[in-house]
């Protein structure tokens, strides 16, 4: 899996909507929806700390790894 | 002179040598159609005949290694200037690096390769034909000559480089559209 993207997690948390998010951190949509579904390739730094004070969180909070299950071998 | 100029004029220039090339094809086909029918066939650029006839008669298979090379290299040159006018008319300088213009660079790579095998092998047929008694019309004729020199593969090998470099921009594209 790697990282996982947690933005929907902390906006329904926060009861804010996908363009309300959108607007305070003056991002687009596309955008916003590219991070939400995971496509992104990479983060900067200031879209990372503009969404933790839009929705009042840590970046641990947003981005979480999960490692990738390795299959189990058949006995 | 703007860079976007300077496309323009480049992008003009290929499609006029695209033109250019469709009717060398012809010319090309039609010199050998025509020695079908006339003993003598005309030289399209000096006023020899080229004794074309006389190699198809007393030597068919050095006639047609020579059709064979002659047409294809005129193809091959053909699709060259296809593939430039393509690249020149999709490149936007906004996103210069895209897929199909890297595959098309490939393409030209491989083009002036293929070109480079031509030459060589046409100027080979040619000095088959140089050792035949009466072949100097053909010889001397501006419509038998091959760059048989390695240029067509440095061209290659700077186009293929130019190539892996262009894949690599696509990739650094890709992630710089995809950072948020």
């Amino acid at each position: 899996m790697g990282i996982v993207v947690n933005v929907d997690v902390m906006m329904a948390r926060r009861k804010m909507s996908l363009t309300e998010l959108a607007e305070k951190v003056d991002i687009t949509m596309a955008n916003l929806s590219i991070l939400k579904t995971g496509k992104a390739k990479a983060i900067r730094f200031s879209t990372l700390e503009a969404i933790c004070a839009a929705l009042d969180c840590q970046p641990g909070d947003i981005l979480e790894y999960v490692p990738d299950v390795a299959e189990p071998v058949p006995a | 002179m703007k860079t976007e100029d300077i496309l323009s004029l480049f992008k003009w220039l290929a499609r006029i040598m695209y033109v250019g090339a469709i009717i060398g094809v012809l010319v090309q086909a039609g010199i050998f159609v025509t020695n079908f029918y006339l003993p003598d066939t005309p030289s399209p650029h000096n006023k020899i005949n080229i004794p074309l006839y006389d190699l198809r008669i007393d030597h068919p298979e050095l006639y047609f290694q020579l059709l064979c090379l002659t047409i294809l290299l005129a193809i091959v040159k053909f699709l060259l200037w296809k593939n430039m006018a393509d690249i020149l008319g999709k490149i936007s300088l906004s996103t210069p690096f895209t897929k199909p213009i890297a595959s098309k660079l490939v393409n030209v790579g491989h083009v002036l390769v293929t070109i480079s095998f031509l030459n060589f092998t046409s100027e080979y047929v040619l000095q088959q034909i140089a050792g035949i008694e009466g072949m100097a019309p053909l010889l001397a004729s501006s419509f038998f000559k091959f760059d048989s020199d390695a240029s067509y593969l440095l061209y290659a090998g700077v186009v293929y480089v130019m190539s892996q470099l262009f894949k690599r921009g696509v990739e650094l594209q890709q992630e710089n559209e995809l950072t948020i």
